[in-house]
Protein backbone atom coordinates (compact mmCIF):
# COMPACT_ATOMS: atom_id res chain seq x y z
CA UNK A 1 0.00 0.00 0.00
CA UNK A 2 1.47 3.39 -1.35
CA UNK A 3 1.73 6.31 1.38
CA UNK A 4 -1.32 8.19 -0.52
CA UNK A 5 -3.53 5.26 0.01
CA UNK A 6 -2.78 4.57 3.79
CA UNK A 7 -3.89 8.56 3.92
CA UNK A 8 -7.34 7.85 2.57
CA UNK A 9 -8.51 6.99 5.63
CA UNK A 10 -7.72 9.79 7.96
CA UNK A 11 -9.24 12.05 5.28
CA UNK A 12 -12.63 10.05 4.85
CA UNK A 13 -12.61 10.16 8.79
CA UNK A 14 -12.02 13.52 9.42
CA UNK A 15 -14.07 15.20 6.26
CA UNK A 16 -16.93 12.82 8.09
CA UNK A 17 -16.28 14.48 11.61
CA UNK A 18 -16.47 17.71 10.49
CA UNK A 19 -19.24 17.63 8.33
CA UNK A 20 -20.99 15.82 11.33
CA UNK A 21 -19.65 19.02 13.09
CA UNK A 22 -21.50 21.02 10.20
CA UNK A 23 -24.94 19.19 10.31
CA UNK A 24 -24.61 20.24 14.27
CA UNK A 25 -24.04 23.31 14.08
CA UNK A 26 -26.41 24.03 11.32
CA UNK A 27 -29.15 22.08 12.74
CA UNK A 28 -29.15 23.24 16.57
CA UNK A 29 -26.52 25.97 16.99
CA UNK A 30 -27.80 28.31 14.16
CA UNK A 31 -30.58 30.95 14.92
CA UNK A 32 -34.11 30.56 13.08
CA UNK A 33 -34.42 33.09 10.47
CA UNK A 34 -37.85 34.66 10.26
CA UNK A 35 -39.75 37.12 8.01
CA UNK A 36 -37.39 40.15 9.08
CA UNK A 37 -34.27 38.17 7.70
CA UNK A 38 -35.78 37.68 4.39
CA UNK A 39 -36.98 34.12 4.64
CA UNK A 40 -40.37 33.22 4.73
CA UNK A 41 -39.31 29.62 5.78
CA UNK A 42 -37.11 30.39 8.77
CA UNK A 43 -36.31 26.47 9.47
CA UNK A 44 -35.30 25.36 5.90
CA UNK A 45 -33.03 27.53 5.38
CA UNK A 46 -30.62 25.66 7.51
CA UNK A 47 -30.41 23.35 4.34
CA UNK A 48 -28.16 25.86 2.51
CA UNK A 49 -25.47 25.00 5.46
CA UNK A 50 -25.02 22.12 3.69
CA UNK A 51 -26.23 23.17 -0.05
CA UNK A 52 -23.34 25.67 -0.49
CA UNK A 53 -20.46 23.75 0.79
CA UNK A 54 -21.86 20.88 -2.26
CA UNK A 55 -21.68 23.47 -4.59
CA UNK A 56 -18.09 25.05 -3.62
CA UNK A 57 -17.08 21.05 -3.79
CA UNK A 58 -18.51 20.45 -7.30
CA UNK A 59 -16.44 23.01 -8.58
CA UNK A 60 -13.42 21.44 -7.47
CA UNK A 61 -14.86 17.88 -9.38
CA UNK A 62 -15.65 19.89 -12.57
CA UNK A 63 -11.63 21.60 -12.34
CA UNK A 64 -10.40 18.03 -11.61
CA UNK A 65 -12.36 16.91 -14.74
CA UNK A 66 -11.00 19.44 -17.17
CA UNK A 67 -7.72 19.40 -16.12
CA UNK A 68 -7.88 15.72 -16.43
CA UNK A 69 -9.29 15.65 -19.70
CA UNK A 70 -6.58 18.52 -20.65
CA UNK A 71 -3.71 16.14 -19.55
CA UNK A 72 -5.33 13.34 -21.31
CA UNK A 73 -6.06 15.19 -24.94
CA UNK A 74 -2.36 16.79 -24.87
CA UNK A 75 -0.26 14.44 -23.26
CA UNK A 76 -2.02 11.20 -23.30
CA UNK A 77 -1.23 11.24 -19.43
CA UNK A 78 -2.77 7.60 -18.32
CA UNK A 79 -2.85 9.15 -14.77
CA UNK A 80 -4.81 12.60 -16.31
CA UNK A 81 -7.59 10.49 -17.62
CA UNK A 82 -7.70 8.89 -14.20
CA UNK A 83 -8.37 12.28 -12.50
CA UNK A 84 -10.93 13.44 -15.21
CA UNK A 85 -12.82 10.40 -14.83
CA UNK A 86 -12.86 10.41 -10.99
CA UNK A 87 -13.33 14.45 -11.15
CA UNK A 88 -16.37 13.64 -13.19
CA UNK A 89 -17.57 10.82 -10.78
CA UNK A 90 -17.11 12.99 -7.94
CA UNK A 91 -18.49 16.48 -9.96
CA UNK A 92 -21.45 13.93 -9.91
CA UNK A 93 -22.05 12.89 -6.84
CA UNK A 94 -21.67 16.61 -5.39
CA UNK A 95 -23.77 18.05 -8.05
CA UNK A 96 -26.49 15.63 -7.42
CA UNK A 97 -26.22 17.12 -3.51
CA UNK A 98 -26.54 20.76 -4.90
CA UNK A 99 -29.30 19.57 -7.30
CA UNK A 100 -31.40 17.38 -4.35
CA UNK A 101 -31.48 20.19 -1.63
CA UNK A 102 -31.80 23.17 -3.39
CA UNK A 103 -35.00 22.41 -5.46
CA UNK A 104 -36.15 20.99 -1.75
CA UNK A 105 -35.27 24.82 -0.23
CA UNK A 106 -36.95 26.63 -3.40
CA UNK A 107 -39.95 24.49 -2.79
CA UNK A 108 -40.67 25.57 0.92
CA UNK A 109 -39.03 29.01 0.48
CA UNK A 110 -40.15 29.88 -3.35
CA UNK A 111 -43.32 28.13 -3.58
CA UNK A 112 -41.68 26.03 -6.14
CA UNK A 113 -38.76 23.89 -6.90
CA UNK A 114 -37.26 25.06 -10.30
CA UNK A 115 -37.27 28.12 -12.18
CA UNK A 116 -36.80 27.71 -16.03
CA UNK A 117 -36.07 31.77 -16.26
CA UNK A 118 -33.19 31.18 -14.18
CA UNK A 119 -29.80 31.05 -15.63
CA UNK A 120 -27.56 29.80 -12.73
CA UNK A 121 -30.07 26.76 -12.03
CA UNK A 122 -29.89 25.95 -15.60
CA UNK A 123 -26.36 26.57 -16.07
CA UNK A 124 -26.09 24.09 -13.39
CA UNK A 125 -28.08 21.28 -14.11
CA UNK A 126 -26.19 21.34 -17.43
CA UNK A 127 -22.82 20.93 -15.65
CA UNK A 128 -23.68 18.53 -13.68
CA UNK A 129 -25.41 16.49 -17.14
CA UNK A 130 -21.90 17.35 -18.46
CA UNK A 131 -20.27 15.05 -15.56
CA UNK A 132 -22.93 12.68 -16.02
CA UNK A 133 -22.62 11.71 -19.54
CA UNK A 134 -18.35 11.31 -19.39
CA UNK A 135 -19.19 9.67 -15.98
CA UNK A 136 -22.05 7.18 -17.42
CA UNK A 137 -19.53 7.45 -21.28
CA UNK A 138 -16.63 6.31 -19.18
CA UNK A 139 -18.41 3.34 -17.60
CA UNK A 140 -20.48 1.88 -20.77
CA UNK A 141 -17.76 2.20 -23.30
CA UNK A 142 -14.97 -0.21 -24.51
CA UNK A 143 -11.23 2.05 -23.32
CA UNK A 144 -10.03 2.80 -26.20
CA UNK A 145 -8.34 6.34 -27.24
CA UNK A 146 -11.17 7.42 -29.61
CA UNK A 147 -13.90 7.22 -26.72
CA UNK A 148 -11.33 8.71 -24.17
CA UNK A 149 -10.39 11.75 -26.68
CA UNK A 150 -14.37 11.83 -27.58
CA UNK A 151 -14.96 12.10 -23.26
CA UNK A 152 -12.20 14.39 -22.69
CA UNK A 153 -13.22 16.98 -25.76
CA UNK A 154 -16.95 16.79 -23.45
CA UNK A 155 -15.40 17.48 -20.14
CA UNK A 156 -13.13 20.32 -21.79
CA UNK A 157 -15.78 22.49 -23.69
CA UNK A 158 -18.26 21.45 -20.51
CA UNK A 159 -15.85 23.46 -18.03
CA UNK A 160 -17.00 26.51 -19.83
CA UNK A 161 -19.97 26.40 -17.95
CA UNK A 162 -18.13 27.07 -14.53
CA UNK A 163 -17.29 30.76 -15.17
CA UNK A 164 -20.90 31.33 -16.78
CA UNK A 165 -22.73 29.79 -13.95
CA UNK A 166 -20.45 31.86 -11.08
CA UNK A 167 -21.43 34.84 -13.13
CA UNK A 168 -25.10 34.12 -13.95
CA UNK A 169 -26.31 35.14 -10.20
CA UNK A 170 -23.94 38.61 -11.23
CA UNK A 171 -25.23 39.16 -14.74
CA UNK A 172 -28.80 37.75 -14.76
CA UNK A 173 -29.68 37.58 -11.01
CA UNK A 174 -33.74 36.01 -11.15
CA UNK A 175 -34.43 33.50 -8.45
CA UNK A 176 -31.72 32.21 -7.17
CA UNK A 177 -30.11 34.23 -4.17
CA UNK A 178 -27.03 36.50 -5.34
CA UNK A 179 -23.50 36.25 -4.54
CA UNK A 180 -23.03 36.54 -0.80
CA UNK A 181 -18.60 36.31 -0.77
CA UNK A 182 -17.39 38.77 -3.04
CA UNK A 183 -20.44 40.30 -5.09
CA UNK A 184 -19.59 44.10 -4.29
CA UNK A 185 -21.60 46.57 -1.72
CA UNK A 186 -25.06 44.71 -1.48
CA UNK A 187 -24.01 41.57 -0.70
CA UNK A 188 -22.49 39.82 2.89
CA UNK A 189 -23.19 37.62 5.28
CA UNK A 190 -23.37 36.92 8.86
CA UNK A 191 -19.90 36.24 10.49
CA UNK A 192 -21.34 32.75 12.47
CA UNK A 193 -23.48 31.36 9.23
CA UNK A 194 -20.02 32.20 7.04
CA UNK A 195 -18.07 30.14 9.89
CA UNK A 196 -20.07 27.47 9.56
CA UNK A 197 -20.12 27.01 5.63
CA UNK A 198 -16.42 27.48 5.88
CA UNK A 199 -16.36 24.62 8.48
CA UNK A 200 -18.42 22.45 5.96
CA UNK A 201 -16.72 23.36 2.82
CA UNK A 202 -13.46 22.35 4.69
CA UNK A 203 -14.72 19.09 5.90
CA UNK A 204 -16.10 18.43 2.66
CA UNK A 205 -13.06 19.32 0.90
CA UNK A 206 -11.30 16.90 2.76
CA UNK A 207 -14.00 14.62 1.99
CA UNK A 208 -13.66 14.79 -1.31
CA UNK A 209 -9.51 14.79 -1.35
CA UNK A 210 -9.87 11.19 0.29
CA UNK A 211 -12.35 9.96 -2.21
CA UNK A 212 -10.39 11.50 -4.94
CA UNK A 213 -7.75 9.30 -3.70
CA UNK A 214 -9.62 6.19 -3.22
CA UNK A 215 -11.25 6.50 -6.83
CA UNK A 216 -7.77 6.88 -8.47
CA UNK A 217 -7.27 3.75 -6.40
CA UNK A 218 -10.28 2.08 -7.74
CA UNK A 219 -9.53 3.17 -11.22
CA UNK A 220 -6.18 2.02 -10.97
CA UNK A 221 -7.08 -1.73 -9.52
CA UNK A 222 -9.94 -2.04 -11.96
CA UNK A 223 -6.71 -1.41 -14.71
CA UNK A 224 -4.42 -4.03 -13.33
CA UNK A 225 -7.51 -6.45 -13.38
CA UNK A 226 -8.25 -5.66 -17.31
CA UNK A 227 -4.24 -6.26 -17.80
CA UNK A 228 -3.95 -9.65 -16.15
CA UNK A 229 -7.06 -10.95 -17.71
CA UNK A 230 -5.49 -10.04 -21.40
CA UNK A 231 -2.47 -11.93 -20.34
CA UNK A 232 -4.27 -14.69 -19.21
CA UNK A 233 -6.11 -14.78 -22.52
CA UNK A 234 -3.72 -14.47 -24.53
CA UNK B 1 -43.31 22.65 1.11
CA UNK B 2 -43.68 22.19 4.66
CA UNK B 3 -40.70 24.52 6.49
CA UNK B 4 -39.84 21.52 8.84
CA UNK B 5 -40.41 18.41 6.24
CA UNK B 6 -37.97 20.42 3.54
CA UNK B 7 -35.24 20.37 6.33
CA UNK B 8 -35.40 17.07 7.76
CA UNK B 9 -36.03 15.57 3.70
CA UNK B 10 -32.78 17.63 2.18
CA UNK B 11 -30.78 16.68 5.22
CA UNK B 12 -32.14 13.36 5.25
CA UNK B 13 -31.63 12.68 1.28
CA UNK B 14 -27.95 14.39 1.35
CA UNK B 15 -26.49 12.24 4.36
CA UNK B 16 -28.16 9.21 2.67
CA UNK B 17 -26.55 10.44 -0.97
CA UNK B 18 -22.71 10.25 1.35
CA UNK B 19 -23.47 6.99 2.44
CA UNK B 20 -24.71 5.37 -0.39
CA UNK B 21 -21.81 6.40 -2.52
CA UNK B 22 -19.30 5.19 0.13
CA UNK B 23 -21.37 2.16 0.11
CA UNK B 24 -20.92 1.45 -3.28
CA UNK B 25 -17.33 2.11 -3.61
CA UNK B 26 -16.60 0.39 -0.58
CA UNK B 27 -18.29 -2.86 -1.86
CA UNK B 28 -16.40 -2.30 -5.64
CA UNK B 29 -13.17 -2.13 -4.48
CA UNK B 30 -13.94 -5.60 -2.15
CA UNK B 31 -15.07 -6.83 -5.56
CA UNK B 32 -12.14 -5.67 -7.54
CA UNK B 33 -9.94 -6.61 -4.73
CA UNK B 34 -11.06 -10.46 -5.10
CA UNK B 35 -11.22 -10.07 -8.71
CA UNK B 36 -7.66 -9.32 -8.69
CA UNK B 37 -6.30 -11.91 -5.92
CA UNK B 38 -7.93 -14.57 -8.18
CA UNK B 39 -6.00 -13.44 -11.34
CA UNK B 40 -2.87 -13.17 -9.45
CA UNK B 41 -3.54 -17.28 -8.45
CA UNK B 42 -4.90 -18.54 -12.27
CA UNK B 43 -1.06 -16.56 -13.46
CA UNK B 44 0.52 -18.64 -11.12
CA UNK B 45 -0.97 -21.93 -11.66
CA UNK B 46 -0.96 -21.37 -15.28
CA UNK B 47 3.15 -20.97 -15.60
CA UNK B 48 3.49 -24.36 -13.09
CA UNK B 49 1.26 -25.87 -15.48
CA UNK B 50 3.53 -24.25 -17.94
CA UNK B 51 7.12 -25.63 -16.36
CA UNK B 52 5.74 -28.81 -15.43
CA UNK B 53 4.91 -29.41 -19.44
CA UNK B 54 8.25 -27.57 -20.15
CA UNK B 55 10.35 -29.83 -17.64
CA UNK B 56 7.99 -33.31 -19.19
CA UNK B 57 8.79 -32.14 -22.84
CA UNK B 58 12.83 -32.02 -21.83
Amino acid sequence: MSATDRLIPWLLGIGSLGLLATVYLALVEAPPMGENAGFTAPEAYRILFIHVPFAWVSFTGFALLFGGSLAWYLRRSEIGWRLGVTGARLGLLYSLGVLISGPIWGAAEWGTPWDFSDVRLNTFAVLAGVALFVALGERNSEDTAEIRDSLSAVGIFGFGLVPLTYMATRWWQERHPGPVIGGGEDSGVDPFILQIWLIGAASMQILFIGQTLMTMRLLRMENEVEEMLTILEA
Amino acid sequence: MDDMLALALAYGLLIALLLGHSILTALRMKDLDARLKAAVESMESASKVREGSDLSEE
